[in-house]
């Protein structure tokens, strides 16, 4: 009898296996991202995943086509203040969602903005660079305070608190249209689904598994088909590192980024190409200034004892061990920013170290803080528990151990842990990862070092800073700002306000007959416009 | 019986309180807190925390818990914002379970056909061999040989796609990979167990009565010498089917393995909840079913029960 | 009754007597207690006897293996990384420079230790909880067995985690406990399952007939029986051991680094094994080795323990 179940169960496992055979299509592309995208809720997406589809999905005000260029997106045309602080855009007329009937209007921008920030509905992307939105966030201000004013159906006027520029429009957080109505028949669930979403993109969702993939499918609703060139976009989670390598080896994946050199040699030896590469984040140390303890935050205060870190660290020993593939920084600044083009010969330290003048400032450190070497207390190292980052706080932890002295202790966390003690300023120093930003680091990075932002993050308040973060920030066209964040930047490296090591590098592999997709400024990819 | 059955129930409904307890105590004890962000704005964190609850004290946020689960209530994602636990636990849970089953069959159906053999021909070549192999599947770690197949069958000989989820073709891999300790394991269990019955008395019996070879084998030795292997089956069956961490990400499977582990690191709360209960109920159904089946199995242990209950 | 003839009995047909060649009375004689026995049995088993002398080597290894060369576990050397084996470095060097062969033996200090308490003490609970469980039935079964569900209920995996979480990871007596909390009910049960097929049987039955104390026959009659098998049990939780630490140091709960392990080694060769096998094979083949040994000394202490497979 056992024999005929399990024979029924095999036949059972058989018949449900039927191979579904994929039609080879040309115009198909499935491209490797290493998360499902969890959530399409403007309000809330923040994986790249997420962001890749967005961007092919869902259009703002102004797209934003790689190489700090924007062209008019949804908006046909704008102008701005002098003080560049009121934006009114006049929108395309006749837009319609993905549906092909609901019409796009100037209602559904201010809608979007203001569920992002709605105070009740608590939007992890709420942010409050509009003027009054932060006051109505914590109930000092009303609805009608926040800088968004819908002038008639096709035009909609911002106001912020500080400049804006053309890359401010291109958060669908804020910048997107959202049909009200529609979001409405899904008060819980908006976004988690490919029914549960509307969009105005040059494709749209048209299935989404899960865990496993996301297909896209043009908008036929779309204002301009041309820039939709493919039949098909198939996202494929988890299709990345070792795995991705096998299914494009296998043919089984045409695109994905990578950032190991043996998996880019594998692949390129295979007939793939790299077909661009951009900087995806800058890594290093975050330095807690008030100290873990009130012992370890005497040091982490002095700027000479973390300038003697900072020149213990070999960067091109690191890139050469554990940081393969990325490029040892010399600067905050990456090359990919466009602040970086402004001042490109800025080098705050050199990239091998100088182990003769970090032992310099030690001496300087110790004598201003009246203590000998063997006081020094020994430092916490915090990381999430990936082996790359376990590897790169082992090479720290040497490096400062053999240079100068200094003892550190490395502890590996989980990631909500981790995020926790780092906010709560539970850790000396913190390995960590900034994604480059539009136009500078004052957008993201550096506000955490303001004194009106003090968080026991940083640990940081510095009046000097202040000033010069407030002068970069209010700065009324981008030559002007990048000149003072010139200065702002200086002032972060010669204080080693946070020790940044290396950039990591991100390649694009994708066939030979593959080309024009781009990364846009706001570093998220797309592939609207492929061709092969 | 009727009685034994229902007072069994009933403890496994008790099980599965307690498990529910205790769960969300010890996961209210891990430091950290899910809406910690380095991108959201500090105002929106607290604002989260006070919107799903968590600023409430824990003792009120469990009579909260309870309640819900009490109306098959198990919340929303804290991570898949606009999820229910109970949809991310329909979708990936069949996928899991069709091949840890699928896994779990084929090996317990190797592992223990290797322990006859072994036990069989004790001490001979293919005793060796097949301990060869049953400590290699013990010692070579999923997150290796997974690759190396994957490899082998996927890249340089084609015979089977790399990845993905649907075919039958597409299960082989993580179902033998899944399924390798398994083997190892019985081959073992099964080799030891059955030396142990084939020196008893009714075996010898048996062999004496002239009982053709096969059929002593089979018959007798096999049947006895599974009762203590069959005590793990529950934790077995209910460990590979609710999937596998590993095994998962590397053959790109929409399981539910991936979870247990994500669900605790990220903090989200809802989601280990269900999740281990989930998991609590299933197992303690399964073992239900197996103590039926062992006493089934060993007549001296069904009277033991009847005269238990 | 006629004689037999002369010669139908030869010296051959009679077997002498230990004197009669030569041998000390005494020693026939001398009483060989359980243990001895075993020790006797264990022996004659060769591959058993020769995986022991392999796992003392490895133990001696262990110890003195970082002192052979003058390298230590955690120094970095960026002028020598991703070495091949060769005569400076005998098993190479890793990513960061750090000589293997001392990571290798250090590794193993840590791993072995975790490996026998985190297979050991669970045992010896879950040994005492099952055979209670088991020999007394009733009431105190019913208690014992229904707690068992009740922890197996709650998947090891996740309250491993979570125990690592609350009591923080990083120390090896932290991994022992997580691991003896969570690891002692298989063992509990599968004790009771060998001990409830057993107590039926005529030796135990006899036992109580002639008055044997509970903790007598659960001691000396019942667990010995059970040990043949759980034996098996306990030779394959170490390498399991071995794993679930990798598995910890995987989702980033381990040891400490750069303190190595067995298991942590492993994991991070592994991210490599395409393009460094030799950093990832070495750890490797010391986990196999030291399974194999294990499950081979498991072998023979079966067959030796075994009173029914006794000679």
């Amino acid at each position: 009898m056992n024999r005929k179940v399990i024979a029924c169960l095999l036949a059972l496992f058989l018949t449900l296996s039927v191979l579904p055979v994929l039609a080879e299509d040309a115009n198909i592309v499935r491209i490797g991202m290493g998360y499902d995208p969890n959530t399409l809720d403007y309000a809330e997406v923040n994986l790249d995943s997420a962001n890749f589809v967005i961007e092919a999905t869902a259009e703002t005000l102004i797209r934003d086509i790689g190489n700090d260029e924007y062209v008019p997106g949804l908006a046909e045309s704008w102008e701005k203040s002098e003080d560049a602080k009121t934006w009114t855009f006049h929108l395309r007329e006749g837009l319609t969602y993905q549906d092909g009937e609901t019409p796009i209007t100037a209602e559904d921008f201010r809608y979007n903005l203001m569920r992002t920030i709605d105070p009740e509905a608590a939007h992890g992307n709420a942010s409050f660079f509009i003027a009054g939105a932060l006051a109505y966030y914590e109930g000092e201000g009303t609805a009608e305070d926040v800088g968004v004013k819908v002038i008639d159906d096709y035009t909609i006027e911002y106001t912020f608190e500080n400049p804006a520029y053309e890359s401010t429009f291109t958060s669908v957080s804020l910048f997107g249209a959202l049909e009200q109505a529609y979001v409405e028949q899904y008060p819980e669930t908006w976004g988690a689904s490919a029914e549960a979403y509307l969009a105005n993109g040059p494709y749209m969702v048209k299935e989404w598994v899960s865990d496993a993939s996301v297909s896209l499918v043009k908008n036929p609703a779309y204002y301009n088909p041309s820039l939709a060139t493919l039949d098909e976009i198939r996202v494929i989670v988890g299709a990345t590192g070792d795995t991705g390598v096998d299914m494009m080896l296998a043919g089984e994946l045409d695109i994905a980024d990578f950032t190991k050199p043996q998996q880019i040699q594998t692949l390129t030896d295979a007939g793939f190409e790299v077909k661009f590469d951009y900087i995806e984040s800058y890594q290093g140390l975050n330095v807690n200034h008030a100290g873990k303890t009130e012992e370890t935050g005497k040091f982490l205060g002095n700027a000479n004892f973390l300038t003697a870190l900072n020149l213990a660290l070999n960067r091109e020993a690191m890139v050469l061990s554990v940081r393969q593939g990325e490029i040892p920084a010399n600067r905050l600044t990456a090359p990919s920013e466009a602040a970086y083009a402004a001042n490109p010969d800025y080098e705050a330290w050199p990239t091998a170290g100088d182990p003769a003048l970090a032992k310099e400032y030690l001496d300087k450190a110790l004598e201003e803080l009246g203590v000998t070497l063997d006081e020094v207390p020994t430092f916490g190292l915090m990381c999430f528990e990936a082996q790359g980052s376990i590897d790169t706080l082992a090479v720290v932890q040497d490096m400062w151990l053999q240079t100068l002295g200094i003892k550190t202790e490395i502890e590996a966390v989980t990631i909500q842990v981790m995020i926790g003690n780092a906010m709560s300023g539970q850790y000396d120093f913190w390995l960590g990862g900034n994604s480059p930003s539009v136009p500078d680091a004052c957008e993201s990075y550096l506000t955490g070092f303001t004194t009106a932002n003090y968080t026991p993050l940083r640990g940081y308040s510095d009046p000097t800073f202040d000033a010069l973060y407030n002068k970069t920030v209010a700065a009324t066209s981008l030559e002007e700002r990048y000149a003072n964040y010139a200065e702002l930047e200086k002032y972060f490296c010669e204080n080693v306000l946070g020790i940044i090591t290396t950039w990591t590098v991100n390649y694009e592999i994708a066939p030979a007959n593959y080309g024009n997709f781009y990364v846009t400024s706001g570093g998220n990819l797309n592939v609207s416009s492929l061709t092969k | 019986m009727a009685k034994y059955l229902l007072q069994k129930v009933l403890i496994a409904l008790a099980t599965v309180f307690v498990l529910a307890t205790a769960t969300f105590f010890m996961m209210k004890l891990i430091p950290g807190d899910p809406f910690a962000s380095l991108t959201t704005k500090i105002e929106v964190q607290e604002r989260q925390r006070e919107y799903y609850g968590l600023d409430k004290p824990v003792v009120e946020q469990y009579l909260t818990y309870m309640n819900n689960l009490l109306h098959g209530n198990l919340g929303y994602s804290l991570k898949k914002t606009g999820r229910t636990v109970v949809d991310i636990i329909r979708e990936a849970f069949p996928v899991s379970a069709k091949l840890g089953l699928f896994s779990f069959i084929i090996a317990e159906l190797i592992g223990y056909l290797f322990g006859i053999l072994c036990a069989q021909f004790r001490g001979k070549w293919p005793d060796y061999l097949l301990m060869i192999f049953a400590v290699l599947g013990i010692a070579m770690p999923s997150m290796v040989i997974g690759p190396l197949l994957r490899w082998l069958f996927g890249v340089v000989l084609r015979w089977l796609p790399v990845t993905g989820w649907g075919s039958f073709q597409q299960m082989l891999m993580p179902a033998f990979v899944l399924g390798l300790g398994t083997i190892a394991g019985n081959t073992r269990a099964m080799r030891a167990s059955m030396l142990g019955t084939m020196t008893q008395d009714y075996i010898m019996t048996a062999q004496a009565k002239g009982l053709p070879k096969a059929k002593v084998v089979m018959r007798h030795e096999f049947k006895n010498s599974l009762v203590p292997l069959v005590a793990n089956l529950g934790p077995g069956i209910a460990g590979v089917m609710m999937g596998s961490f590993v095994v998962e990400s590397m053959f790109l499977i929409p399981g539910l393995g991936r979870y247990f582990v994500d669900s605790i690191t990220n903090l989200d709360y809802p989601l280990i909840m269900g999740l281990t209960i989930f998991y609590g109920t299933f197992l303690v159904t399964l073992n239900l079913l197996v103590d039926v089946l062992y006493g089934f199995l060993d007549p001296r242990i069904r009277e033991a029960v009847k005269g238990a209950a | 009754m006629s004689q037999l003839p002369k010669g139908t009995f030869t010296d051959a047909d009679f077997t002498k007597t230990g004197a009669e060649i030569g041998l000390d009375p005494a020693s026939s004689r001398k009483k060989t207690t359980y243990w001895r026995d075993v020790w006797r049995n264990f022996k004659k088993n060769k591959a058993a006897y020769v995986s022991l002398y392999v796992i003392l080597l490895l133990i001696l290894l262990v110890i003195f293996g970082p002192m052979m060369n003058p390298f230590d576990y955690r120094t970095n050397d960026y002028t020598a990384i991703n070495n091949a084996p060769n005569t400076v470095h005998w098993f190479g060097t890793d990513t960061m420079g750090r000589d293997i062969w001392t990571r290798v033996w250090e590794g193993g200090r840590v791993s072995l230790l975790i490996a026998l308490l985190g297979t050991l003490i669970p045992e010896a609970i879950g040994m005492a909880i099952g055979g209670i469980s088991g020999y007394f039935g009733g009431k105190v079964d019913t208690v014992i067995m229904r707690l068992i569900d009740i922890l197996m209920g709650i998947p090891s995996l996740i309250y491993m985690i979570l125990l690592m979480l609350i009591f923080g990871s990083g120390n090896i007596m932290t991994l022992v406990i997580a691991i003896s909390i969570t690891g002692w009910m298989g063992s509990a049960r599968a004790t009771r399952g060998l001990i409830l097929q057993l107590k039926g049987r005529d030796f135990v039955t006899a036992s109580r007939t002639l008055g044997g104390s509970p903790s007598w026959i659960i001691l000396r009659r019942l667990i010995p029986n059970t040990l043949g098998i759980r034996v098996v049990g306990i030779t394959m939780s170490i390498p399991s051991v071995i794993f679930y630490e990798a598995f910890l140091s995987y989702i980033g709960l381990g040891v400490t680094p750069p303190m190595p392990s067995w298991g942590q080694l492993i994991k991070s060769a592994g991210e490599n094994f395409r393009y460094y096998p030799y950093q990832f094979i070495i750890p490797c083949a010391m986990v196999g080795i030291t399974m194999l040994c294990f499950n081979l000394i498991g072998d023979g202490l079966r067959d030796a323990l075994d009173p029914r497979l006794r000679t």
